[in-house]
């Protein structure tokens, strides 16, 4: 996993899909990212290179999500893909994850 | 389920609720606007509305959305109830029966005419504004965003208002799915109104157990929940279904709404009658099956007895044997109760039979049942139908005098025909009462020796009660007109004969000015059935 830090806050470029798969081992990378910058003020979860999200995936997002508010700190989602977008809309995290409102129909069938 | 399957269901399904539409509708004509049973009336069409949306057939809906507008004008008190009416209301349901027994032929059964009548009746209805506060919405309501817009629309196409739990891995992951394509197939069976995620039960990245995140929908479909439940692939408890009564009171304070057809639909006060869920169908052929196995099971075991001469030196072969009885008894015993009928189900079939009659012979006729309850096997609901089918029109023409000669009398203008089941020492005892006319004996006697059935000392000698029984001679009828309804002179003889292929007795009782009652007795197997385990209702002792 890719990290920056830029203007007080960490970006993490998660580097691929976020399934059952890979959670355990991007759950220690994140925790190994956020204490390496324990004065990051804000986080950014960038999942351009992300296409698919699986209920454990949405779950490690929802943990880091949470792990920033116990850390009292930023967090937001950005180029996610509009599937990704979709997903995070219909369950009512993108306001939550920092994201506007999808342009399309949230669940418009495919 | 496949398409097929659900289909299938839904024709039983609806077939029931228009079972039950019809009854309360006779029900409506005779015993009034009763909260209860205008909330049943207007539920029936409701959910075979709401299904046959979920399967697009459009005669269907079209039928059935006027129908429901009627019956919500006569469940909020907009519309008084009427014998006209419940006519209207009656031969549309008939038209929804002929379109749901053959779904893909619905298209072509012609409604206009009755969705033109109920049609005229809703034009004369004024729009009417309702205010009053808005009732507190339930608490398991409190996470979701309530769109008056989707809400309404859902309503208004009959579906129904789900809190459906899903747990993002036991649910989605273990089927295989991802989050986002398991709620696209969702959207693709209804209206997803809102959603709601537990974030609370998520810890933070050192949480190496996180728990299943729980997410909540707030769902519109026509599906009824079984199927809900069946679709989603979800655990029953994780479905509860939202009270259309509370969305209605909802709907009417949010202040866009102004309505001039009734769009909301409202659930009925719960019918306690019996609870679906704790139901499964099977086709009686398989239940025939079962009992035939279970009956040659039963010779088996008492052929083991047989050979072992009941004892046996060999303990283990005696517990084995012991085993077998105590098992094969108690399939017996199951097999015998899953086998019978409440002969309310047979009751059920008449209260139409005899709303017509009464149309026909300008009658006011009240269908009364006792002992619903009771069961009895199939074969003798089949074996029993027509005929009480027969003696209810014989009671009806007979039986009841026209409302003037009733008034005359002393009487109500409207006649009572009762339907009465019991058990008797193992017998089942069905009585069909009138509290008309009464027979006249002269009158049975003379009309036998006149068709030379018996000679005039015969009938002298004759007790009352053997007079009576003249009428279960083949050809006697004292009717001066033969009718479409019932005469012609053989239909006694042709009950007393069917009843008897049923094992049974029929007989006759009467009181003049007070009415006739035709008893029934009958075993409660009828001749040839293998013989039902001991403790069953329907024949114990």
């Amino acid at each position: 996993m890719q990290t920056q830090f830029h203007n007080n806050a960490l970006r993490l470029v998660f580097p691929g899909d976020i399934l059952s798969t890979n959670v355990a081992e991007l759950r220690v990378a994140l925790l190994g990212h956020l204490g390496a910058y324990p004065m990051a003020g804000g986080v950014i979860a960038d999942l351009g290179l992300s296409n698919l999200i699986d209920s454990q995936g949405l779950n490690l997002l929802v943990a880091l999500f949470r792990e920033c508010e116990r850390r009292q700190v930023t967090f937001r989602v950005e180029n996610p893909v509009p599937d990704i977008q979709r997903l995070f809309t219909a369950l009512k995290l993108a306001e939550r994850f920092g994201l506007t409102p999808a342009p399309t129909p949230v669940l418009a069938a495919t | 389920m496949d398409h097929s399957e659900m289909l299938g269901r839904f024709v039983v399904e609806a077939g029931d609720h228009l079972a039950s539409l019809e009854a309360d509708l006779i029900d409506l004509r005779t015993g009034g606007p009763d909260p209860a049973r205008l909330h049943r009336l207007f539920r029936a069409v409701h959910s075979v509305k709401g299904t046959a949306g979920f399967f697009g057939l459009t005669a269907v809906i079209g039928l059935a959305h006027v129908m429901e507008s009627v019956l919500a004008l006569l469940r909020d008190g907009k519309m008084e109830s009427s014998p006209a009416l419940v006519h209207d209301l009656l031969a549309a349901t008939d038209k929804l029966r002929l379109m749901v027994a053959d779904p893909g032929q619905s298209e072509t059964v012609s409604s206009g005419a009755e969705r033109a009548v109920l049609q005229g009746l809703l034009r004369h209805e004024p729009a009417v504004t309702v205010a009053r506060p808005a009732p507190d919405v339930p608490a398991n309501l409190n996470a979701f965003k309530l769109d008056a817009e989707l809400i309404r629309n859902a309503l208004g196409q009959g579906h129904h208002l789900y809190i459906v739990q899903l747990h993002l891995q036991a649910d989605i992951e273990a089927a295989g799915q991802t989050p986002l394509h398991y709620l696209r197939e969702a959207a693709e069976l209804g209206t997803l109104i809102d959603t709601a995620l537990d974030l609370g039960s998520v810890g933070g990245l050192d949480d190496t157990a996180p728990a299943d995140l729980v997410c909540s929908i707030l769902f519109a479909t026509a599906m009824e929940s079984d199927l809900v439940v069946g679709t989603f692939g979800i655990p029953a408890g994780q479905l509860t279904p939202v009270e259309t009564a509370f969305l209605e009171d909802w709907l009417v304070c949010q202040p866009t709404l102004e309505h001039k057809q009734p769009v909301l639909e409202q659930v009925s006060a719960p019918d306690t009658r019996f609870k679906p869920e704790e139901m499964v169908r099977v086709p009686v052929s398989l239940i025939e099956t079962l009992s035939s196995l279970v009956g040659d099971l039963a010779r088996g075991r008492d052929e083991l007895v047989r050979l072992t001469d009941g004892t046996t030196a060999d303990a283990a072969l005696g517990a084995a044997i012991g085993q077998l009885d105590a098992i094969t008894t108690g399939l017996q015993t199951t097999v015998a109760h899953v086998r019978c009928q409440p002969v309310g189900t047979l009751f059920g079939r008449y209260p139409r039979v005899v709303y017509e009659l009464g149309q026909k012979l300008g009658k006011e006729i009240r269908l009364e049942t006792v002992g619903d309850e009771i069961e009895v096997t199939r074969p003798l609901i089949e074996g029993l139908a027509d005929p009480l089918a027969h003696l209810i029109r014989n009671s009806a023409d007979h039986g009841l005098e026209s409302p003037a000669e009733r008034q005359k009398q002393g009487k109500l203008a409207g006649g009572t025909i009762q339907l009465r089941a019991s058990l008797d020492a193992g017998f089942v005892r069905i009585e069909i009462r009138d509290d008309g006319r009464g027979m006249d004996l002269g009158r049975i006697a003379g009309k036998a020796v006149e068709k030379g059935l018996i000679s005039p000392a015969e009938a002298a000698a004759m007790t009352p009660a053997e007079i009576r029984r003249l009428i279960f001679a083949p050809g006697f009828s004292t009717a001066t007109e033969i009718t479409d309804i019932s005469g012609r002179g053989y239909g006694m003889d042709v009950v007393k004969t069917n009843v008897g292929r049923l094992g049974g007795e029929v007989d006759v009782e009467s009181e003049p000015g007070r009415g006739t009652t035709i008893i029934i007795r009958l075993p409660a197997q009828p001749p040839g059935a293998k013989p039902e385990a001991p403790g069953h209702p329907a024949v114990a002792a």
